[in-house]
Parts: structure tokens; C-alpha cells; sequence
């Protein structure tokens, strides 16, 4: 029999009943979630919608142009094109070798890419390969619908116009590091940022960088482009003009181009730098790419230290060059007159040891004039016992030796001058007679950087006049457009000036003077020549040609031109050359003569 | 020739509700798949789709024209025929997703699972109508039920779906519950399944069911992968406020933010465009609907009625719940679609022919036999 009869009789209505009641439970519950989504949090989720929907895209601000004294570009911006992959696209691996394989690209460092894509936000392409050539991008082009997933961007980066030329004083970028992060991210640096990393692109860097602009556009899940919402410029970084002329600079870059060492010719009246080259050097240009580990391990132990900028980052014995500011010492603290001889036998005994000359047989009765013009080292010995050493550091420290000249330019080494205290303070030793007369002829302890030397010798040729060097032009966009020469008076008589300068002017003209070989009556130079010993010699091994070249002694020349009215200081030193007069001379000369033929040159052009 | 009384007692609200729901679902499908690039060409999804409607329409008549009570002879026959189609996509499936959940049937294909529920329902109908089961049937009358239970789950499990083969065991304890069962063992088969829980957990979860189920939880774990449906779907929800963003103005749909949003996650593209107003308008309709299939239950003028009705209702019933809450990060993220609103020709047309069935049966609820 069926029941037919109620409609309760079928199934148990009871659970019927419940499985409603759980049902509009249910949707009840669902009903007051969407009322704490949509009622309660619905700002909060717009936000985060919009958030989603929309992306700020940064402008890179175009870095500020470098310009020579001459209005020559020598630093500019140029597009680079990267290849970007979308991880969530392609698999990075392949990408890597495909288009490693397409363009003959090296891959170095895939897993550190791969690395790099962790922790990134969904869809943010990573960058696989930095500055490809057009070559490359036109095949990635071509093979386009095989990869999908990668894509180029375009980024302007630095380009030095000259390469190596003036490498050292322009310097280089490079990624922004963590520790640099942390004081720059006030200023709005970002991680990735490409910051100055030496030479005027450290120093300039508030000037050169711009400011960056941003662009809000709307990104679909893909992280697509739609459309643009909102634009600020990118504000491009100051431009700034040098003192340097890149051509005199390239000029003197080729003739060392072969050895080590360092030149600076600086304007003896504004202590403006014409140039400033230190070899062996490096181009810039590599760095725009990044450097892999290797490439920056191979140029950090480079024997030759390309990196280092040996005008004012090395600091090397002066030798001789250091006699005109012992002689202004001696006449300025009257312990010897000036015509007042003294003998000369080719050594000089103090106590049981013999210093010798380097003139063997010695210069004879001998008075101050001779003895720089021939570079007498007896007679310097014994200027040294007049003064002691005190005196003879107060009267460099004077001219600028032992501290920074203060130049724009970053990683400026003081050199030193030793005095009595000093020696005490550092090395705990009492201060040796002997020791006065290594610090005489420039050796022993003292140590000067070459655009210290050029400074102190322009100090000379300016009749007392301390100039303090520039090498900024000017800045676009500051106050003071010209960059205001800083100088000022030492202390030092007129008269005793006249007498050193006389003497540095036959060093050259007189036949006698150690620098005689590059006399020429249509650019007299003065100056002195140097021979800075890099270890003592030994009795017995006689010519120091036969020494292995990392003991040969440096080769200095420093001098002005023209002689009667100073226009130029150049410094040179020649790391290991031999002899001042050989080495370094002939290359003041060169650049002397190329300054004055080019300011010829240009002046009728100028003017 | 068709009963005049048939026609008075087909029931026009729940018939209105499946219009409407099927109207939003039309007019939801077609911003889901609106594309600003394209505006003059409809999305094919949104064309398959209509075409999906119109021939579900047709079953849906198709099911109003015979008496119910054959299906109960036929039981048999369509419980074997379930399961040799869950066969042919286990064998010949189309894979897709890493699932084989689709049968080609020439250019179209077809989801086996989704008629399976419609089958499940007869089938378990028959079986509860049988003449030796009575109201709270002991566990010797229940084991029929779990064997007829058995083979469909694990075919569709080993797809896999768990998802679907979980619901069909959802609907089949539903229509087990209305016709009775003791306590002893609900209270038994709560500790089998909690003690069943951790090695299932450990082994036989697949780690991204395991990874949904935590997402589930807490989706701010790992908000990229596991926990980006939850994420996305809740800032759509929540955008919407009050009253939405408006229609075809939802970014989080428009710009693809939002996964699956045509099919799994088309109540979040509602709740972004059509707000907290909208959303409760749909849900309420939903409820209206659920409530007019409990009526048909309740007015159906047999048991094997009774449980069709039911058993129809209790799939609605649990593909909203689930749904739903998987979408407002309730629940875990499992395929279920939102019925009439998800995109999806198969579930679609098990739609329209489980209604047409409810209503066959509340069609005929004063009828005399009429075989």
C-alpha cells in the first residue's frame, strides 16, 4: 500500500525543514560576508582595485652632459637597448639561450638573473641582457612571435664621446650599492639606480642627475600597457663645463701612451687644470654594460692600476723637484746667503755615513743657483742641516705640500711632509740627523701627489701667488656661473722668489742646467728636473739601467711657461723612467709646445 | 495530448526564477567576456553560450513531456549509461587543465560529470522509492545505496574532479538524510570521516588541493600563487560597495585581474559591477528559487517524486553554497560553477533539464497514475 494521503509522508519532513533553515543560515552568513567586503572594507578594496589596475612607471631623467673648456661634448647619453623577459612568460633559462645563441652573446651569469626574478612582483619583466646592438634587436625582432615573453626596452646611458681620454677626472657610474642606498634613498634613489662611482660623475652627481619623471598608467593582470592616466617630465641633470681641452688632454695621453705615470698642465693665473692624465687609463664605456665579476677582478689587479687617477691618488717622492722649497726655506730663514759657496767633493759625510751627490765627482765650490740649475745634493745637505726638517716642513706645508689641494675631484691623497713630531707620533722614533738631508733632495719620508707639485710650482712662478686648482668650469643652472678663482699670498719674500725662478729658467737655458736638452728660444720653460729613487742603491750595481723595471727610479719634471711671464704649470712624472731630464723633460716640452701652438691656433680663431 | 491540469500546475515562480537567473547569467557572461578592443565582435564564448541556452531550452521542454515515472523503470538502464560515459572520458577524454573532464562530441564537447548528477538523482530516487525501503532504513537497506554511490565517484575522482565527485556524494547524502537516517550513524560516519581525514590529507590530497584548502584559510599566505584567486576575488567583491562599479566598468574583471571570471568566478564580476545590492538581489533570487524546488518537494505526490524534486534542488543547492562561498573566501577554491551565471555548456543544459524535471514532477502532482 502507498501512502498517498499528506504530503509529509513521503520523506521526513523534519530534515527537509532543516536543510532549508541550514540553507538561509548559509546565505545569510554569505550575505553579511559581502556586507563586511562591499559595506564595511569597500574603500579598502577600491583602493587596492585601483592599486591593482594602475602602475607608476618611472622616466629616467636624462644625466647632465659633460662639456670640455672648449664647449666639446665629452660626455652625452645615448639610448642602450635591454632585453626584458616576463618569468611568468617564458621560462628564463631558454630565453637566456636563445637569445644568447641569436645575437653570440656570452651568458654569464644566468642564475644570478634567475636569482634576481624571486621575490618580484607578478608580471615585472626581469633584465636579461643590457645593451645589445641593433643587430641583436633586430633579430629578437624577427624571432618575435617564437618568444613570447621578451621584449626590449630602451634606457638612455652614458656614453664618454672620447673613451679612454680623461677617463680618470670624468670617472664612471655604476649600480647603486646597498650601503650608498641607505644615505641616498632620501634623495629618491631606488634600488637598480646608476650612481657615481669616481671622478667628476661621483662629485657632480646632486648636479648631473635629474630628476626622474613618472608615468601612472592603467596594467591589466599581464601587466600590459593600456593607457596612459597621468605624465611628469623627467627634469634632465645640469650640464657642466671642465677646464679641461680635450685636445691638449688626448694630446698628452698619446705621448704616454706606452708607460706609467701621470701629467697635469694647469693655468698658473686661475689654477684652472688643461689637463690631467694619468696612464695607464681605461674606457669608461665598459662600465655602461656592467661589469661581470671577472671583467672587475681583471681590472682591479691590473699590475698598471688603470683605475687610479695617479695626479692626485698616488703620492710618490719628489727627488729633486723638491729642492726650490728647500732653497725658499733656506733664504727665507737667512741660514745661507745667496751667493754664499759651498763645496762640493761628490758626497757628504755625517757622522760615520757618506751621502753622496749624484755627480760623482762632485760640483766644487758651488753657490745657490748653480746648485738647483745643477741639482746639487751636497749642497742641498747641508741647506737641510741649516734648517732641520721642522723648517724645511713648514715652508712645503706652505706651498701645499702634505695636504689636499682641495680640487672637485674625489680620493685626493695629502702626501707627506715629515716632521720631528711626526715621526715621534707615528713611527715612535726619534728624528735622525740623517734623515734632514734624504728630506733636502726630496727623498726619505716626503711624499707629494703631482698635482701638488704643479700647485706648489705655480705658487713659484706667480711670485707667491697660491692658486688653488679647478676643474669645473661651471655648472649650468648654479648662481655663480664662473667659478671664482681662490687664491692667496704666502708669505714669502718677492726677492727670494726672483732667485728660485731664476734658477728654474737656467735649469733649462743655462748649458750646465740638468734640463738644458729641451731649451728652445720660442718657449722658454722653467723648472726642475727629478729623480726619485724608488730603493737605495747599493754600492756595486752601477748603472741603475740594469735594475728590474719596478726599482728604476721615477723620472720628474715640473716647470712653467713661457719663463718670464708664466702662463702654464706641467707637472710629469714617469713611473720607473730613469732620469728626470730624459724621461719627463722632453715631454713637458711637447706639451708646451702644443699648448702654446694650439692658444696661437685658437686665438685667431677666438678672436 | 497534454493535461489541461498540467499546465495549471507547473510552477511559473520557479519557472520565472530559472528565465531571470539564466538572463543574468547571459547579460553577467557578456561583460565577463566583453572586450573594448573588440566591441563589434561578440566573444565566441559568449555566442557558445547562447547557442548552450537555446538547445538547453529545448531539453528543458524535452523533460516536461513524459511521465516521470518511467524514469524510475529506466533507472538502471541511465545509472549504466552514466557510468560507461565516465568511462569513455576516463579512456578517450579531451585533456585539458591537466583534468579529463570533456568528451568530443564533433565540434562540441561535452562534461559527462554534470549528467551524471542528473543521473545520481534518479537513480538514488529509484532506490529510495523502492518497495523494501521505509523511512529510517536500517544499515543493511542503506548499503545499496552506498554501492550505487561508489562507482561514480571514483570514476569521476580519478578524472580528476574531486570536486564534482564530492557534490554528487553531497546531493546523494542529502536525498539519504530526507528520507531518514538515525542518528548512530551520521554519528558514526562523522567519526569514520574525521579519522579517514588525516591520511587522506597526507596522501591522498594533491598538493594543490592541499595548497587551495590552505589558501582557503588564510589567503594572504601566499598571495602570488595559491592565494591570488581568493585575493583577486575579494578586492573585486569589495570594490563593488554599495552599489558596483558599474555595469562593464569593472576593473578587476575588465583587466583580467580576476581568474576564471567567466566561469568559476563569475559572482565576483557581478558583486564588482553590480555592488552589495546587486549581490544580495542575486543571491535573494537564488533563495526564492532553492525555496519554490523545496516546495515541489514538499507538494510532489509520490516519494519518488519527492526525492527527484529533491534531489534536483539539493544539486542547486550545493553548487550556490559552494560556489558562493568559494568566491567570498569561505570556502576552499573547487570547480564548481555558480549555476546559470558560471560560463559552461554542460552545466547549463544539467541545469535546465534537472528544472525540467521538477517541474514534470510538480506538473503531475494531482494527476492520476497515467500509466
Amino acid at each position: 500500500m502507498r501512502k498517498i494521503d499528506t504530503r509529509n509522508s513521503f520523506l521526513v519532513n523534519r530534515n527537509i525543514y532543516a536543510l532549508i533553515l541550514f540553507f538561509v543560515l548559509v546565505l545569510i552568513v554569505y550575505i553579511l560576508r559581502l556586507y563586511y567586503l562591499q559595506i564595511i572594507n569597500g574603500e579598502f578594496f577600491r583602493e587596492q582595485s585601483e592599486h591593482n589596475r594602475t602602475r607608476i612607471e618611472d622616466i629616467p631623467a636624462p644625466r647632465g652632459l659633460i662639456y670640455d673648456h672648449n664647449g666639446r661634448l665629452l660626455v652625452e647619453n645615448r639610448p642602450a637597448y635591454n632585453v626584458f623577459a616576463v618569468p611568468e612568460e617564458v621560462e628564463l633559462e631558454r630565453a637566456v639561450k636563445a637569445i644568447a645563441n641569436l645575437c653570440h652573446l656570452s651568458v654569464d651569469d644566468t642564475a644570478r638573473i634567475i636569482k634576481k626574478s624571486k621575490n618580484r612582483p607578478r608580471f615585472k619583466p626581469i633584465k636579461i641582457f643590457s645593451d645589445v646592438s641593433r643587430d641583436c634587436i633586430a633579430k629578437i625582432e624577427a624571432n618575435k612571435f617564437k618568444m613570447q615573453g621578451v621584449f626590449i626596452g630602451i634606457e638612455p646611458v652614458r656614453f664618454y664621446c672620447y673613451g679612454k681620454s680623461a677617463s680618470h677626472l670624468l670617472g664612471y657610474l655604476g649600480e647603486i650599492t646597498d650601503k650608498e642606498l641607505m644615505d641616498l634613498r632620501p634623495k629618491g634613489y631606488e634600488t637598480g639606480d646608476w650612481v657615481g662611482k669616481s671622478g667628476l660623475e661621483k662629485i657632480l652627481e646632486p648636479y648631473l642627475r635629474g630628476h626622474n619623471g613618472s608615468r601612472i598608467v592603467e596594467v591589466d593582470a599581464l601587466g600590459r600597457r593600456l593607457k596612459i592616466l597621468d605624465e611628469k617630465y623627467p627634469v634632465p641633470g645640469h650640464a657642466v663645463w671642465l677646464t679641461i681641452d680635450i685636445d691638449l688632454q688626448a694630446f698628452i695621453e698619446t705621448l704616454m701612451e706606452n708607460v706609467s705615470g701621470a701629467s697635469v698642465v694647469m693655468d698658473v693665473r686661475t689654477g684652472a687644470i688643461r689637463a690631467m692624465v694619468s696612464s695607464p687609463g681605461f674606457d669608461p664605456n665598459i662600465f655602461v654594460k656592467g661589469l661581470t665579476e671577472e671583467e672587475w677582478r681583471n681590472l682591479n689587479s691590473d699590475p698598471g692600476h688603470p683605475l687610479l687617477n695617479r695626479v692626485l691618488q698616488s703620492a710618490y717622492p719628489p727627488g729633486s723637484t723638491f729642492k726650490p722649497f728647500v732653497a725658499v726655506a733656506a733664504l727665507e730663514e737667512e741660514v745661507i746667503h745667496p751667493d754664499k759657496k759651498l763645496f762640493c767633493p761628490g758626497f757628504f759625510k755625517l757622522g760615520r755615513r757618506s751621502y753622496r751627490c749624484w755627480k760623482r765627482e762632485g760640483h766644487g765650490h758651488i753657490a745657490l743657483h748653480r746648485a738647483i740649475v745643477e741639482s746639487c745634493d751636497v749642497y742641498f745637505y747641508q741647506l737641510g742641516l741649516r734648517l732641520g726638517v721642522d723648517k724645511i716642513a713648514q715652508y712645503a706645508r706652505l706651498f701645499g705640500f702634505g695636504k689636499k689641494t682641495g680640487i672637485e675631484l674625489p680620493g685626493e691623497r695629502r702626501g707627506l711632509i715629515p716632521s720631528k713630531e711626526w715621526k715621534l707620533n707615528y713611527l715612535g722614533q726619534p728624528w735622525h740627523k740623517g734623515e734632514t738631508l734624504s728630506v733636502a733632495i726630496g727623498q726619505g719620508y716626503v711624499l707629494v701627489t703631482p698635482l701638488q707639485m704643479v700647485v706648489a710650482y705655480g705658487a713659484i712662478a706667480n711670485n707667491g701667488w697660491y692658486v688653488k686648482p679647478n676643474i669645473i668650469e661651471k655648472i649650468e643652472g648654479t648662481k655663480g656661473t664662473e667659478i671664482d678663482v681662490e687664491r692667496h699670498k704666502l708669505p714669502v719674500k718677492r726677492k727670494t722668489l726672483q732667485i728660485i725662478k731664476a734658477a728654474l729658467e737656467d735649469v733649462v737655458r743655462d748649458k750646465h742646467g740638468t734640463a738644458h736638452k729641451i731649451w728652445d728660444e720660442d718657449i722658454p720653460i722653467a723648472g726642475k728636473t727629478g729623480t726619485a729613487q724608488v730603493v737605495r742603491l747599493r754600492e756595486g750595481i752601477k748603472k741603475r739601467k740594469r735594475l728590474p723595471e719596478h726599482l728604476r727610479d721615477h723620472a720628474w719634471f715640473v716647470g712653467y711657461a713661457p719663463a718670464s711671464d708664466p702662463e702654464i704649470v706641467i707637472a710629469v712624472i714617469i713611473e720607473h723612467g730613469g732620469h728626470g731630464s730624459s724621461a719627463a723633460a722632453p715631454i713637458v716640452k711637447k706639451i708646451a709646445e702644443y699648448y702654446f701652438k694650439k692658444g696661437s691656433r685658437s686665438n685667431r680663431n677666438d678672436r | 495530448m497534454i493535461d489541461r491540469r498540467l499546465i495549471v500546475h507547473f510552477d511559473w515562480v520557479l519557472f520565472f526564477c530559472f528565465l531571470l537567473l539564466t538572463c543574468i547569467g547571459i547579460v553577467n557572461l557578456y561583460s565577463a567576456t566583453h572586450n573594448e578592443l573588440f566591441a563589434s565582435n561578440l566573444h565566441p564564448h559568449f555566442v557558445k553560450q547562447l547557442i548552450w541556452i537555446g538547445i538547453g531550452f529545448i531539453l528543458f521542454v524535452i523533460m516536461l513531456l513524459f511521465d516521470y515515472h518511467h524514469l524510475q523503470t529506466l533507472a538502471p538502464f541511465l545509472y549504466f549509461c552514466g557510468l560507461v560515459l565516465l568511462l569513455m572520458v576516463l579512456l578517450i577524454g579531451q585533456v585539458s587543465h591537466g583534468a579529463s573532464r570533456w568528451l568530443g562530441l564533433g565540434i562540441v564537447r561535452f562534461q559527462p560529470s554534470e549528467l551524471e548528477k542528473i543521473i545520481m538523482v534518479i537513480a538514488v530516487s529509484a532506490w529510495g522509492s523502492s518497495d523494501n525501503v521505509k523511512l529510517f532504513p536500517s544499515f543493511g537497506r542503506i548499503l545499496p545505496f552506498i554501492a550505487l554511490n561508489i562507482p561514480p565517484f571514483l570514476l569521476i575522482a580519478m578524472e580528476p574532479d574531486l570536486g564534482t565527485a564530492v557534490l554528487i556524494c553531497l546531493i546523494s547524502g542529502t536525498m539519504l538524510f530526507a528520507i531518514g537516517i538515525r542518528k548512530r550513524w551520521v554519528i558514526i560516519a562523522l567519526l569514520l570521516f574525521s579519522i579517514a581525514a588525516v591520511p587522506v590529507w597526507e596522501r591522498g590530497l594533491k598538493d594543490y588541493q592541499k595548497q587551495r584548502i590552505l589558501a582557503a584559510l588564510n589567503p594572504d599566505r601566499d598571495p602570488q600563487r595559491s592565494g591570488y584567486h581568493i585575493l583577486q576575488s575579494r578586492i573585486a567583491i569589495g570594490s563593488g560597495m554599495v552599489w558596483g562599479r558599474g555595469y562593464l566598468k569593472g576593473t578587476q574583471n575588465k583587466l583580467k585581474f580576476l581568474p576564471e571570471k567567466h566561469t568559476d568566478f563569475a559572482f565576483s564580476v557581478w558583486a564588482e559591477e553590480w555592488g552589495f545590492v546587486g549581490s544580495v538581489g542575486l543571491i535573494s533570487i537564488f533563495g526564492l528559487f532553492i525555496y519554490r524546488g523545496f516546495n515541489t518537494v514538499l507538494t510532489a505526490k509520490d516519494r519518488f517524486g519527492a526525492l527527484l524534486c529533491l534531489g534536483f534542488t539539493s544539486i542547486f543547492l550545493w553548487e550556490i553554497l559552494i560556489n558562493i562561498g568559494m568566491v567570498l573566501g569561505l570556502l576552499p577554491v573547487v570547480g564548481v560553477p555558480l549555476p546559470f551565471i558560471s560560463y559552461g555548456g554542460s552545466s547549463f543544459i544539467g541545469a535546465s533539464m534537472a528544472i525540467g524535471l521538477i517541474e514534470n514532477v510538480t506538473m503531475r502532482r494531482y494527476a492520476f497514475r497515467s500509466y
